[in-house]
């Protein structure tokens, strides 16, 4: 064999390399998730109604808006800020297809920086997607990074530094949406989904923006609330009525540090009338120290590798055979943002927030998560829509 | 063998027969309630709001000192370990100042005639590092009696301490429950 | 000039910079005569092809 017909053999094998991998690249970029919002609909808007700075960008997220027409208060809940968190857009979404608001307004998006969303982290051998078992068949979402994909935001700055406070940052850090809020209208990409998301916050007067996410139990802060000053008392008793009527493992409560700028729980609450809160579950996935990176361990939260690092009492929460299964994370995130709005009420009872047809924790660990996300495909069209 | 087994019934009913007097004389927690933290946890919060919805005065400030002791009225103390490294950085303070103020407070609270708790309410959450460890050995090494939830004491680690240093022990299930042992 | 329209022609010139590796990495992948080399250079072309096709 020549050196010529060795090299075109190379070639040859390299280029289909290529081409299998940008496919299944290609594959993930392009999924569209499908959303059946529930029946009490009242608008589906765009990021790009609240402010042109996400117009035309991959990161002009759909906007989900479920008003009672009975005067009260305003959540606003944000999924997908870290799409590696897969429990915080379905918890997102469970809202999304089941809500039906009795008193005030919901807001929900599900996937808040898309463009994180359309790529798994380099390096990591994520799966690309994720399944939930239903009723009428299998539901697929996008896995995704931490961050922004580097083909929607590039390059990255040296520093990141932080607006308006200045502070310095990692500089992958600008492409995180729990590093931008408030953000700004000239900023880059995830700087710019911030300010858009505080447009809304802003416009339509929230009094409460819960931001869910997911932690590696090697984390310090896990299983847990982080609220702005100015939701305390409230996070306190959710915190503890959680943990004594409907958690086995406890839910605890941090102040969210004044000087750490960027995140949701401190700049939401600063730059709007709003409190700002963030609700953390145990993901194993996370952890560096994880085994066999799957769907499988995804889904399942089980890992003998945490497991043993619980073992050296080397975790912040406990582990064991049964894991953190995701539909486990699922009710915690859902009855923990339902916990709040109860408390909510009972202290602001003018701002109440009532919202019906929301699975309980007992049903979620009961039933799965599969039964509260309806067919797309049986669904009336109106009500379909795609993340 | 027998022996032994025989001792070790007799040394387990004697710590029954000790646990049930240490509760036994745990005298009663009387209000109003003053609440701090020494950590910049949320647990004083917590605690002011158990007691705020079962009908028990409570006032919290989680930087109480003891020279502001002076214009209160309360007939007790309670302070929370357990530590918050967001907390203690957004108030600008350390485990080592906070150990200060507290031990500081809680002096000046028994001279005043108040009863001094030291509480751990978090949970095993709260007892994972050696900033944990020196705010929870403070607290309760300064207190008359000692309040926690079954998960802080899920190791037995309080009931031990108490035992040991012949402190009365209120142990209650959880949080939300604090609020009815303060009545 | 603000910080979206630079950063934009600072990732336009990324591109560059990557078809300029590609390149080079086609001209030596062309020119070795060694059969190791050829599949290196032949692997190490990969990223750079799909950064251009915008696929990662
Ligand atoms: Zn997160």
């Amino acid at each position: 064999m020549t050196i010529r017909t060795a090299k075109a053999v190379i070639l040859l094998i390299a280029g289909g390399c290529a081409a299998v991998a940008g496919l299944l690249f290609k594959e993930h970029r392009e999924y569209r998730e499908a959303v059946v919002v529930s029946p009490y609909i009242t608008e589906v808007k765009k990021l790009s109604d609240y402010s042109d700075s996400v117009k035309d960008s991959v990161n002009d997220a759909n906007v989900y808006i479920f008003d009672s027409g009975v005067p009260g208060g305003t959540a606003v809940l944000i999924g997908g800020t870290h799409p590696e968190e897969p429990v915080a857009n379905m918890s997102a979404q469970i809202f999304t297809e089941n809500v039906k608001p009795l008193q005030g307004k919901v807001i929900v998006i599900n996937r808040i920086n898309r463009s994180a969303s359309l790529g798994t982290r380099m390096g990591e051998a994520y799966p690309r997607f994720y399944h939930v078992k239903t009723p009428w068949g299998t539901k697929k979402w996008r896995y995704g990074d931490r961050v922004a994909s580097p083909l929607d935001s590039w390059p990255d700055p040296e520093v990141y530094i932080h607006y308006p406070s200045g502070q310095n940052l990692a500089y992958m850090d600008i492409r995180n949406a729990n590093r931008t809020w408030p953000g700004r209208p000239d900023g880059l990409l995830a700087e710019r989904t911030c300010f858009a998301a505080m447009e809304l916050i802003r416009k339509e007067k929230a009094d409460v923006v819960m931001d869910f996410h997911e932690a590696e139990l090697e984390y310090a802060v896990e299983n847990t609330i982080v609220v702005h000053e100015k939701g305390q008392p409230v996070a306190a008793m959710a915190s503890m009525m959680l943990t004594s009527q409907s958690f086995d493992v406890p839910i605890g409560m941090e102040f969210s540090p004044k000087a750490l700028h960027g995140l949701s729980h401190r700049e939401i609450g600063d730059h709007s009338h709003a409190v700002s809160y963030l609700a953390e579950v145990a993901e194993p996935m996370l952890d560096r120290i994880r085994g066999i990176t799957d769907e499988e361990l995804l889904m399942s939260g089980k890992d003998r590798f945490v497991m043993k690092a619980g073992e050296h009492k080397l975790l912040y929460a406990p582990i064991d055979e049964n894991g953190w299964p995701a539909h486990k994370r699922t009710a915690r995130h859902v009855t923990t943002m339902m916990t709040i709005l109860q408390v909510h009420n009972m202290l602001t009872p003018d701002k109440a927030i009532i919202l019906d047809g929301i699975p309980s924790y007992g049903d979620l660990m009961d039933n799965g998560m599969g039964q509260y996300f309806a067919d797309p495909d049986a669904s009336p069209a109106e009500r379909v829509f795609f993340d | 063998m027998k022996k032994n087994a025989t001792a070790l019934f007799c040394l387990c009913l004697a710590a029954l027969l000790f646990a049930g007097m240490a509760s036994a004389e745990a005298p009663k927690l009387e209000g109003p309630y003053l609440v701090t933290t020494c950590g910049q946890s949320p647990g004083a919060v917590m605690l002011r709001m158990s007691a705020l919805q079962a009908g028990v005065q409570a006032e919290h400030d989680n930087a109480l000192s003891a020279p502001a002791l002076a214009g209160k009225k309360a007939k007790t103390l309670i302070v929370t370990a357990g530590t918050s490294m967001k907390g203690m950085g957004a108030a600008g303070t350390n485990v080592n100042k906070e150990i200060e103020r507290c031990t500081a407070l809680m002096e000046a609270a028994r001279s005043a005639g108040m009863t001094v708790v030291g509480a751990h309410i978090e949970g095993m959450a709260r007892r994972t590092d050696s900033s944990d460890e020196a705010s929870i050995e403070a607290v309760m090494g300064a207190a008359d009696i000692i309040l926690v939830v079954e998960d802080s004491d899920s190791d037995g680690f309080f009931t031990r301490y108490a035992g040991e240093h012949g402190k009365p022990i209120v142990k209650v299930k959880d949080a939300l429950a604090i609020g009815n042992a303060l009545k | 000039m603000d910080l979206i329209m630079s950063n934009s022609v600072a990732m336009i010139l990324y591109y560059f910079i990557t078809a300029f590796f590609l390149l080079a990495l086609a001209k030596n992948f062309l020119a070795t005569k060694s059969l190791q080399e050829a599949a290196l250079y032949g692997i190490i072309m990969i990223p750079f092809v799909l950064r251009l096709l915008r696929l990662k």
